[in-house]
């Protein structure tokens, strides 16, 4: 049996804590400039950047006080999260404030809690849990039910709130539960309905019809020609799937074109892009697209900036943050920032490989996939490659909730990494 | 590392590339989002949308747009000037101009703000000529409203410039922008105002506006207001305010199976063309001080007034419904009856009959509808209670409560239940008879013309309104849907049977005999409201205030009318006439008892009203 080794604070990955408060700072001083023209004149503690100082504060003192615990006794707990997060969704039918149209805040006088983002925590703890089962076996339907119904719980509550967006984040899961043996074959056939659902709102279902057709006589020729047995089987499975995508096909567009009342169209159409909307949503878009261009090579400088001077972008504090940056510090601002994060990502994913057991790598990876999702997400949304759905990104748009959470999550995963040396 | 984590990592790598990319495109390269990141920087001009037009419910244009033309100055291209000279060129006062440049410079220094306006395009001419030596100001074309009816200025409203205050609440609008102000103008404002357009102009160093920003493929064009269709006939309109000539009251006429208000008279009114153009604020101040006519009180909405004998019907009804009286119910009248220790008296004609329903109605027998109201109030054991319950009915018939129209003035009225009399008498210290005045509508009850005119469309439809409205459709489109839904009163259909009975023998045997139209079935109702003054201290009985109510044809009402004379005597001398004349102009087309259309005509009480305003005048 391994001696119990002393863990001090050398043992967890600077790597990762010197990024971590980079990118930290990074975004209080974005912050900063963004409050400097909307928010001028006002004391520290009702500022933004104010603000987020202290919830680092707060974010900090909370890891170093979770660092202190024993990992067996976070292990054992892992679930009761979890359901504290379940019934904190639940309540905000009944006891939640509106913001936004959006039903996603518990208010509790001095600052606002968001359930949703302690969901991503604790779905990751929950999950770790569960997959760290003896013999849990992912291939397994039990198996996987459980696991969608663990994940889906939660996304199917947030989508009610409703908030399209960080209901997207889920989606990162998925690359946590393929590296923890879910077979690809399922994988390719989710992201193929997903896929499928889009189109059939996008195109007219004689394209599509036609499409997946034309993909289906594809793959009978390539069958009849490479494969020397099962030829009949395969083509049967191949005619099979394609009855199954048109049907499919068909149901979302009848879904969409009967089920759904026309305001509820309409906002599909407006995700989708397929409506512009200049004067509304569509608004913040072009403003933000505007931001970012007059960024060019350089930036136009601290505090410097047209769009950030004029106010032209609401919510630039959370959103649109990176637009703030991308205007301030143009191509090459961007894309130092890009690098730095990404960074913590892949550094991230490293210390989830080097973690013996399952429960911890769980945790990790679940952290580097969402921090990504987080980050392609905002970034493709500002930079007009996405549709309008609001996500921050972690650690640097405004958020009292988020920052301490992902915080948390990280000493977490980084505790976890410290003592992975030890034995259980 | 796990193969697939390899995976994961280079997609991330994918999709991060695409983002370089795609950021290469928007900062490195020359872009359609430069340009309009330049617009910032650029003058941007508003467009000003067209506003909606307003035609009648049969499509005649009442309202459309005229281009008029304002004085704009942009302060910072300003230079020395000789105020006098200007102000005598736009023809203002040197004080007018100089408080036109400050609110100007508070506002803006490089936008344009409004100094002098609505000039007609005759009045502009000169100007222009020698404007230019005045740099900083310039010349824009705007619209005002132009009316092709004069009558009617009570729906239709006018508009005004917009304050301050209400630019700083709605970022739509600039200053020297027009604002509906009154009437429909006001309570569709958002719909007729349409959505501005913009167009973008080069600055040059001086800040002049220059040439177009990329020949205007950057601008914005504006959205015009949607078109309004009204309910409101305007032949009908005029034809009423021909007959109100002289009179002051009011008229209100509903197409009961729909709610649509077919016209809406306040008289006396004024010509709405007055209000529209540069004389607008000198015309205003002159109409608001009008104390003797006051043209802009819209009596039709908000003159209250007690509703007199026509309230008999309400108190039919529900005495029906409460089952306190019965076709068969009867009273002793010997012109009048003793309560208390006081007398009701009534001119009905009954002489110590017993009266019934059938009798009472077109009769107006004070004595059976006074004693019914009291049963009304006592039935549930005790006053308090019953006047609860009676206030419940009349409340449903949209009295005592605004009635929600689209128009944005109203009133109450007044319909006083157990806490009204409770403050009025001193709590629990009165009973039935202490309000009897209200059996016969004299009593605490206050109504205005429309709500009675609803009150008719509710008996029309034989137990329910649709709520008043004066929009039929926008673009085509029907109004809003509560315009639609039906209010019920409460009352079963088959008690209005008996009541509407009455009203019809009203015109062939009561009050209104000589009121008949042949050929239509008029149902109605006579009544008085007493009317009282202060001259020198001494409270005066002036001549009662003349109400009329009427539907036709009485199997199924087109139309129904409310009618308030002010200070006309007798229901059956004015107002009733009047009633009938436009009941006849509207089934008809057309007039067939000129003597009866020459009496109304000629009738003039001014000298009533210059007495109720003025006080006695020295004769001499």
């Amino acid at each position: 049996m391994a001696r119990k080794k002393r863990i001090n604070i050398l043992d967890y990955d600077w790597l990762s804590i010197l990024l971590f408060l980079t990118i930290t700072a990074i975004g209080i001083t974005l912050i900063y400039s963004v409050d400097y023209y909307q928010l001028p004149g006002r004391p520290f503690m009702q500022t933004h950047y104010g603000k987020q100082s202290f919830w680092l504060a707060v974010a900090l003192t909370l890891s170093f006080a979770m660092s202190l615990l024993d990992k067996k006794l976070i292990a054992q707990w892992a679930s009761l999260p979890y359901l504290l997060t379940l019934v904190l969704l639940a309540g905000l039918f009944v006891a939640g404030k509106e913001i936004s149209g959006a039903k996603s805040w518990y208010s509790l006088g001095f600052f606002n809690f968001q359930p949703s983002e302690l969901a991503k925590i604790a779905v990751a703890l929950g999950l770790a849990k569960l997959i760290s089962e003896k013999n849990f076996k992912l291939n397994q339907p039990v198996n996987l039910l459980k696991v969608l119904l663990l994940i889906g719980l939660p996304v199917l509550l947030i989508l009610l709130q409703p908030d399209l967006g960080t209901a997207l984040i889920y989606f990162a899961f998925i690359a946590v539960l393929w590296r923890e043996g879910l077979p690809t074959s399922i994988v390719i056939t989710g992201i193929g309905i997903i896929l499928l659902f889009i189109m059939a709102l996008y195109f007219p279902f004689v394209h599509i019809m036609t499409g997946i057709l034309s993909v289906a006589l594809i793959l009978v020729v390539i069958i009849f020609w490479k494969f020397k047995k099962n030829k009949i089987i395969l083509s049967s499975f191949v005619i099979l799937l394609t009855l199954a995508a048109i049907g499919w096909v068909y149901l979302s567009q009848y879904t969409y074109k009967h089920i759904l009342k026309p305001h509820q169209q309409k906002r599909i159409d407006l995700i989708l892009g397929k409506i512009k909307d200049d004067r509304g949503s569509g608004y913040h878009l072009k403003q933000s697209l505007i931001a970012i261009s007059s960024g060019r090579w350089k930036g136009e400088g601290f505090l410097n900036g047209t769009q950030l001077r004029g106010k032209y972008i609401p919510e630039q504090h959370t959103d649109y943050i990176f637009t703030a940056l991308a205007e301030q510090f143009g191509w090459t601002g961007s894309i130092f920032f890009m690098a730095l994060y990404l960074m913590l990502i892949v550094r991230l994913f490293q210390l989830a490989e080097r973690q013996k057991s399952t429960f911890s790598r769980v945790l990790a990876y679940s952290l580097a996939s969402v921090l990504a999702m987080h980050f392609l997400l905002n970034i493709m949304m500002v930079t007009g490659l996405f549709p309008t759905v609001g996500i921050p990104i972690p650690f640097v748009s405004y958020g009292g909730t988020s920052l301490v959470i992902f915080t948390v999550f990280l000493f977490l995963v980084l505790k976890f990494d410290a003592h992975r040396v030890e034995e259980w | 590392m796990n193969k697939r984590t390899y995976i994961i990592i280079s997609i991330l790598g994918i999709f991060s590339l695409g983002i370089i990319w795609r950021l290469s495109f928007l900062q490195l390269q020359e872009n359609r989002y430069k340009k309009w990141a330049r617009l910032n920087a650029l003058l941007k001009e508003s467009v000003e949308p067209e506003r909606g037009l307003i035609y009648d419910r049969k499509g005649r244009l009442l309202v459309s747009n005229q281009p008029i033309y304002s004085v704009y100055v942009t302060p910072s291209e300003t230079k020395a000037f000789d105020t006098l000279a200007l102000a005598d060129l736009l023809d203002i006062s040197p004080e007018e101009l100089k408080r036109s440049l400050i609110k100007a410079k508070k506002y803006s220094l490089y936008k344009a703000s409004q100094v002098s306006g609505q000039y007609l395009k005759e009045e502009i001419a000169p100007l222009k000529a020698t404007l230019f030596n005045y740099p900083g100001f310039s010349i824009r074309k705007r619209h005002i409203r132009k009316y092709f009816t004069q009558h009617a200025a009570n729906v239709l409203g006018y508009l005004q410039e917009v304050s301050p205050s209400l630019i700083k609440k709605d970022s739509f609008y600039e200053p020297g922008d027009l604002v509906g102000a009154a009437g429909i103008e006001k309570y569709y404002e958002k719909i007729l105002r349409g959505q501005k357009g913009y167009r973008y102009f080069y600055r040059d160093k001086l800040n002049r506006k220059t040439k177009p920003y990329e020949n205007g493929s950057f601008d914005l064009a504006p959205v015009p207001g949607k078109n309004l269709k009204l309910t409101i006939d305007i032949e009908l309109q005029a034809f009423i305010d021909s007959l109100m000539i002289n009179k002051h009251g009011a008229v209100v006429a509903i197409e009961p199976g729909t709610g649509e208000i077919l016209a809406l008279v306040s008289a006396p009114s004024y010509n709405p063309s007055l209000l529209s153009g540069r004389k607008r604020n000198q015309v205003i101040k002159r109409l608001l001080g009008d104390k003797l006519h006051k043209p802009m009180y819209d009596r039709s909405l908000l003159g209250t007034y007690p509703p007199g004998s026509p309230f008999k019907l309400l108190e039919a009804l529900i005495g029906l419904q409460e089952g306190v009286i019965n076709r068969h119910t009867g009273y002793k009248c010997n012109h009048g009856f003793k309560y208390g220790n006081r007398f009701m008296h009534c001119h009905c004609g009954a002489n110590g009959r017993i009266v019934h329903l059938r009798y009472a109605l077109p009769h107006s027998c004070n004595t059976y509808f006074s004693q019914t109201y009291l049963r009304i109030l006592d039935k549930p054991g005790s006053a308090q209670k019953g006047i609860n319950r009676w206030a419940g009915y009349l409340k449903n018939f949209g009295l005592g409560d605004y009635l929600h129209y689209d128009l944005p003035v109203g009133r109450k009225g007044l319909v006083p239940d157990s806490a009204y009399y409770h403050r009025y008498f001193g709590h629990d210290r009165w009973k039935s008879m202490n309000t009897i005045s209200n059996g016969i509508g004299q009593g605490q009850v206050l109504v205005t013309p429309i709500q009675m005119a609803n009150v008719m469309a509710a008996i029309a439809n034989r137990g329910f309104y649709y709520t008043p409205h004066i929009l039929k459709s926008v673009d085509n489109h029907p109004p809003e849907y509560r315009f639609r839904i039906k209010h019920f009163t409460g009352i079963d259909s088959v008690h209005f049977q008996p009541v509407i009975q009455g009203m019809l023998d009203v015109y062939r045997t009561g009050t209104a005999k000589y009121s008949q139209i042949p050929g239509i079935n008029i149902g109605g109702k006579t009544g008085t409201a007493e009317n009282f003054t202060r001259i020198n201290g001494k409270r005066i009985k002036l001549p009662d205030h003349s109400i009329f109510v009427a539907m036709a044809p009485v199997e199924k009402p087109k139309i129904v009318v409310s009618v308030f004379i002010e200070n006309g005597g007798f229901g059956a001398t004015l107002a009733a006439p009047i009633a009938s004349l436009i009941i006849e102009k509207y089934l008809k087309g057309k007039i067939t008892r000129q003597d009866l259309l020459d009496k109304v005509l000629q009738a003039n009480l001014n000298k009533i009203y210059e007495l109720k305003t003025y006080g006695p005048q020295k004769k001499n």
